[in-house]
């Protein structure tokens, strides 16, 4: 019976009894050499010497090393000698030894204990037994809860400064870091959050801590620590296995109150999952676009626009590999498999300096580690898509793997649309590979590869196909509690192709395809628990193939047009500090410095100064050999926070953003499609500008379950592009011909309730926002609206969206989502006229008119099977209704001529309510 | 496995998704009659013909605003000067003329005491048509277009056409003519009609990515096979013009403004100047594009019997009309009859009848026979 907890049930039972005093026990001599023995063996050579029984909690003890001979000395001495500068006391008591650490054991009643049968917990305190703060919370399986570790040289001085506690928080199950999860300590208002290694690094004062530890799906847990000196703590979590409750959207509790960060928003692959989505595919993306500040142009659309900036504004990344196109099937699904994701968040407005290179948003997919213990699978069945996944060890508790698949049959559903599409066929895949190998201890290595393909015709002859390719290799490494490292490098990859075949003479290949190569070196540095620093260096290298329109076919007379190689070098320098003033008042300070070489081989054409760019304007044609530096663009950005905590649960934060993006998407239409292309800035296109400024104002009630907040924003867009009337994007040597910059605004406010537990859990939000752009330089191309600002196409300044969820029991839960927005503006005609035989509509006033409000309620329904956690398979069904009142959600109002006269229509992507229905299974 | 009707119910919901509905265009609040110039400068043997119009708010009753009382003219670089006469309100006209084909010409506009130039533009020689060919497709006849250029000079073309067929309503023998049903004395005449169609369309396409000026099977119309313009004979007139770049860019963007929208990548629509300015205020549109070419064009024909399973069938609701209520049906604008009958389920003799339009073809087109014909 070693195990403490059991102690303190028989400990009661020990007191009860009328007992003698240490000082009565007939002394017992001990001699004998103990020589570089562990506690254990120690204590086991004691049992045989004296017959006395030990009683000790095994955990840690080891770590007490003796190293002594003793000759006839009392039992007393040689346990005095043997934990002497160690936190472990004894107390002895008839043949029985109890080992303990911190306070000894009393085996005396108090001398009045009789007297007063009622003793206050204040003095309780001074002389408690049990090593154990929060009795309530005190569950029989867990003793590390219950335990006092001890840190660092044990001195029995004054305890001063402060140290640096770090380690691994990893699930006890499966041996996967668990990422994002909370390490606290309440009283002090010191929180920190691992990282997506599950590694965490807390700086405290010297002494006693009570540290919480709380993460998405995770049971709560905590540790006491006594901490004399830096040291390593590594901490098990275990699952949450009965949680069908869990929207929750914040991996931190109290954490939007304690963070530096704002615009921050985390939604962990469960919410996720909860959300009802059309074809009932748990789509990232989509649940993205519920947040605040989040818009979209419509349903078949995942790109996505974040506080007014454009879609090719957002950097995603998934494990830090640049995901260009993260969109399936017309939009409709997201190109992440929701089986091997974790997390997701989305920076808003406080984004880090570690990130760069796009104006509005950094989108960071996290996946999951596999499971380090036993081999466990995951399989999903849609109506349009199935899924599977396998994970395992690969070398246990060292090294794991998932691989993760999913392909679409829809072609059979395209057969039962109406005739003008019958001959339609779409299809994707995509599959994932993540490796994560733990090399020692201080040492990690990560690899992930990302493969994406789609393939649609719509009716015609035309085929169309794209994917991504990705691979990031990752090595973390640890030099000391206070410095870790990261060392990535990866290749990424997007491409598309249009062929067509059916008129031979006219067959062609049309390619476009970007390539990039990154390097990153990041590092964090602990220096105290009021400094921290992050700094870093990365460097991506681009080539970029504008486009080729090749012959298809021999009897094609397609000429080959290629329109030449772009490539280009952007490098960034980073350094962010993070200064907590006091408990209440931190500052985090970072600057960006990014710098950008275009680069030859290239022509560049120089046009006439003052007028705009057109061909007729080129003065000058300049050839640039292979390797030489055609322009460069350079200059800080800078990232600013600066938070203020009035009360424990009332927080203001305010921070200044800029950024600069030096890669921009041509694409003239609405809604983000699969033909768009990218152009890297060079001489004639300026890298894109931007900055923000937002102040928050945070609070929590009921003791952190419900969460409110207000953000406001105001945001400057400068030297976005914009198109010509009939740009010509594709195979367009000169492309700044077709654009010109603009400028634009944004602002707005974000309200948002949130409530993280029980059994009704969600949150609402509200949006006011504008995003308007000017054009009013005649030099640079056409005015557009005489000048004046005019609204984005997405910018829709009423949004309000409802995401909540009900848990009946621990099988049954209902969802819903609601959402409610302005209809995004559109240009209408403002007359007609006649030519070619038809009525024309004459635009002028570009999205002078809006189209309808969109309002549409989902709902699902999730069924779990049994809730036996060892059975050989978990499965659930997800049923659901999307767009549930049936409601035309106008997705566009448009024009048309049609047999010599205009005719308007509103088109709805989904004009009636879609019933779906899941099964997923785990193994 | 409940799936299957969730399967079934979800394919009727994507069906109906093809969800367009009509839209009302809102009303305007500005209202802007910008000059919209169209036609081309017909260097060939073809009467040049200038059509001047406005525009107007998307709620104008007027199909087309005419500009009328405008001065235009031809003017060459060389100095020489061709006044148009207005044939018809709007429509300029100047007589065929032996233009210079080296020389450059542009029209000059004078209306509403704003002044209007169009750049100069060079005459292009419009290579022959190859030929107009068509296909049996499964749902119709698909018609195309070839054409090459031998010296790679055209690469962009334009195309119109005009569609004229060859149609019957039911035969009718009699007349009913002051309360006296009598024989017809021209069945013929209102038995057999043509109706003809021009192309609403910009039909335009360009060998400009090709290695030669080659149009191979470009379409240029189709013909559903529930359509009527195969009852009988078919005839399609393809007219063909030389483009220059501009005005096929511009054409292309009109089309892709007037006629390409409605997918769910849209571009951003918009109305662009073409090469014709206003003189007198140099921010004012003006719409449309000139060009000048010389025009070829080719005819062909198709009959039903070279489409099998044609499915247009001609019919109409017919009603057998006793004698005694031949007044009512026949005498005012109601029905025509056809032929004489004895019903044969009471033996009473009467007329059979059926809507005018049915009987009579001039209401939907005309029994003069096309030239052509």
């Amino acid at each position: 019976m070693k195990q403490l907890v059991f102690l303190s049930l028989f400990i009661p039972f020990l007191l009860l009894q009328h007992v003698k005093s240490v000082a009565q026990q007939k002394e017992l001599l001990v001699s004998g050499d103990f020589k570089n023995l562990n506690a254990t063996q120690f204590i086991q050579e004691l049992e045989k010497k004296t017959g006395y029984h030990f009683y000790y909690d095994t955990t840690g003890i080891d770590s007490v090393k003796v190293d002594f001979s003793a000759e006839g000395q009392t039992l007393q001495q040689v346990l005095e000698t043997a934990f002497a500068n160690t936190t472990y006391t004894y107390a002895v008591y008839d043949q029985q030894v109890f080992i303990t650490t911190g306070t000894a054991i009393v085996t005396t009643l108090p001398d009045d204990f009789f007297i007063k049968k009622v003793r206050s917990n204040d003095s309780a305190s001074s002389r408690y037994i049990i090593t154990s703060i929060e009795e309530d919370h005190v569950s029989p399986n867990n003793s590390s809860e219950n335990k006092l570790y001890e840190i660092g040289i044990k001195t029995t001085g004054p305890l001063q400064g402060v140290v640096k506690l770090a380690g691994y928080i990893k699930d006890i199950s499966t041996g996967e870091p668990v990422t994002g999860a909370a390490v606290f300590v309440e009283k002090l208002k010191i929180s920190v959050t691992s990282d997506q290694f599950g590694y965490y690094s807390i700086t405290l004062p010297r002494g006693r801590h009570l540290l919480n530890i709380q993460s998405l799906g995770k049971k709560d847990t905590w540790r006491q620590v006594m901490l004399y000196g830096d040291g390593v703590l590594n901490i098990d979590m275990k699952d949450h296995i009965l949680s069908l409750k869990a929207v929750i959207i914040s991996a931190k509790k109290a954490a939007n109150i304690n963070s530096l960060q704002m615009g921050v928003e985390k939604v962990d692959i469960k919410t996720i999952k909860q959300i009802p989505v059309v074809f009932g595919e748990a789509d990232i993306l989509r649940v993205i676009q519920t947040l605040p500040g989040v818009k979209t142009v419509g349903e078949a659309s995942t790109g996505f626009n974040v506080r007014g900036g454009s879609a090719d504004q957002n950097l995603i990344l998934f494990n830090d590999a640049t995901i260009y196109n993260p969109s399936h099937f017309f939009g409709f699904f997201s190109a992440f498999n929701p089986d091997v994701v974790s997390s997701v968040e989305l920076y808003k407005s406080s984004i880090p300096a570690k990130y760069g290179g796009r104006l509005s948003s950094v989108l960071d997919v996290v996946s999951r580690e596999g499971n380090k213990k036993k081999i466990a699978g995951s399989a999903g069945i849609g109506l349009l898509t199935s899924r599977i996944n396998v994970e395992g060890p690969l070398i246990k508790d060292r090294t794991s793997f998932i691989v993760g698949g999913r392909a679409t049959y829809a072609n059979w559903l395209l057969k039962y649309l109406p005739d003008e599409y019958k001959n339609s066929k779409a299809g994707f895949y995509d599959a994932n590979l993540l490796i994560s190998h733990k090399i020692n201890d201080k040492n990690d290595l990560y690899v992930t590869a990302y493969l994406s393909n789609d393939r649609f015709n719509l009716n015609s002859d035309t085929v169309y196909g794209y994917g991504n390719k990705n691979i990031v290799l990752k090595w973390k490494h640890v030099y000391n509690n206070k410095l870790q490292s990261i060392l990535s490098a990866g290749y990424d990859g997007y491409g598309y192709t249009i062929f067509s075949e059916k008129n031979p003479v006219n067959a062609y290949d049309m390619n476009f395809k970007i390539n990039q190569s990154n390097v990153k070196l990041h590092f964090n540095y602990f220096l105290n628990s009021k400094h921290t620093l992050d700094f870093g260096l990365s460097s991506i290298y681009y080539t970029l193939h504008p486009g080729s329109f090749q012959p298809r076919g021999d009897k094609s007379l397609v000429v080959p047009d290629v329109v030449s190689r772009e490539q280009a070098l952007e490098s960034a320098a980073y350094l962010t500090e993070k200064y907590n003033i006091t408990s209440r008042l931190s500052v985090q300070g970072g600057v960006r410095f990014s710098l950008y070489n275009y680069t030859g081989p290239k022509t560049v054409y120089s046009y006439a100064d003052g007028i705009p760019k057109e061909e007729s304007n080129i003065i000058d044609t300049t050839q640039y050999p292979k390797g030489k530096i055609i322009n460069s663009y350079s200059g800080p950005e800078y990232r600013l926070s600066i938070r203020y905590a009035l009360t424990d649960n009332f927080s203001i934060k305010a921070g200044y953003n800029s950024m600069r993006q030096y890669i921009h998407t041509l694409s003239n239409t609405a809604a983000i499609a699969p033909t768009d292309i990218w152009k890297l800035s060079d001489p004639n296109i300026k890298p894109q500008y931007g900055d923000q400024f937002a102040i928050g104002f945070y609070k929590n009630f009921k003791s952190n379950t419900i969460e409110t907040s207000v953000e406001t924003y105001y945001k400057r867009l400068k030297d976005v592009l914009d198109y010509k009337s009939g740009a010509k994007l594709v195979l367009n040597p000169h492309i700044e011909t077709d654009v010109f910059n603009t400028n634009g605004k944004a602002y707005g406010v974000e309200l948002m309730i949130k409530k993280l537990t029980g059994k009704l859990n969600g949150w609402i939000s509200y949006t006011w926002s504008r995003t308007l752009l000017q054009m009013d330089d005649s030099t640079k191309g056409q005015i557009i609206n005489q000048g004046e600002y005019y609204p984005a196409n997405y910018d829709k300044p009423h949004e309000v969206t409802l995401v909540g969820n009900y848990r009946f029991s621990h099988r049954f839960s209902f969802s819903l989502n609601t959402t409610y927005s302005t209809g995004r503006p559109i240009t209408i005609p403002i007359g007609r006229y006649y030519y070619a035989g038809s009525m024309r509509a004459l635009y002028s006033d570009r999205n002078a008119y809006r189209i309808p409000d969109y309002f549409r309620i989902d709902i699902s329904m999730n069924i779990e099977g049994n809730h036996k956690v060892h059975q050989k398979t978990h499965n659930s069904w997800t049923f659901g209704v999307y767009n549930l009142l049936g409601r035309k959600n106008p997705y566009s109002v448009y024009f048309v001529s049609e047999d010599g006269v205009i005719n308007g229509y509103k088109l709805s992507i989904f004009g009636a309510a879609i019933i779906y229905a899941n099964f997923n299974i785990r193994f | 496995m409940k799936l299957f009707c969730y399967t079934l119910l979800f394919i009727v919901c994507l069906s109906a998704t093809a969800c367009k509905e009509k839209y009302e265009l809102p009303e305007a609040v500005v209202n802007k009659d910008y000059l919209v110039v169209e036609g081309f400068i017909d260097g060939g043997n073809d009467s040049t013909f200038i059509r001047l119009s406005r525009t107007v708010t998307p709620n104008d009753t007027n199909r087309i605003k005419t500009e009328v009382g405008a001065r235009v003219s031809i003017e060459s670089e060389n100095g020489d000067n061709f006044l148009l006469h207005e044939i018809q309100p709007g429509v300029y006209a100047l007589a065929p003329l032996l233009f210079d084909p080296s020389a450059k010409y542009r029209l000059a506009i004078t209306a509403k005491g704003k002044s209007y130039l169009s750049d100069y533009v060079e005459i292009k020689k419009t290579p022959v048509i190859d030929s107009v060919n068509w296909t049996r497709e499964p749902n119709g006849v698909q018609v195309y277009v070839n054409t090459h250029d031998t010296q790679n000079k055209t690469q962009y073309y334009n195309w119109q056409y005009h569609e004229t067929w060859e149609f019957h309503t039911y035969y009718s023998n009699w007349e009913y003519v002051n309360y006296q049903m009598v024989p017809r004395t021209h069945p013929e005449l209102i038995f057999e009609c043509w109706q003809s169609h021009i192309s609403s369309h910009i039909i335009i396409g360009s060998s400009a990515k090709l290695s030669e000026d080659i149009i191979y099977n470009y379409p240029i119309a189709f013909i559903p096979d529930d359509s009527w313009k195969i009852e009988s004979r078919y005839s399609i007139l393809v007219k063909q013009n030389a483009l220059s770049q501009g005005a096929y860019e511009y054409l292309e963007n009109m089309k892709k403004n007037s006629e390409q929208l409605g997918s769910i990548f849209d571009p951003q629509p918009s109305t662009s100047n073409g090469n014709i300015h206003c003189i007198s205020d140099p921010k004012e549109i003006v719409l449309g594009y000139l060009y000048s070419s010389t025009t070829v064009e080719k005819r062909i024909f198709i009959t039903r019997s070279e489409v099998p399973g044609w499915k247009y069938r001609f019919s109409c609701a017919e009603l057998f009309v006793p004698l005694d209520s031949l007044l009512f049906y026949f005498g005012g604008d109601g029905l025509l009859p056809t032929r004489q009958e004895i019903r044969p389920t009471d033996q009473k003799p009467g007329y059979v009848g059926s809507e005018k339009y049915c009987v009579d073809c001039t209401v939907t087109g005309t029994n003069v026979k096309p030239d052509f014909w």
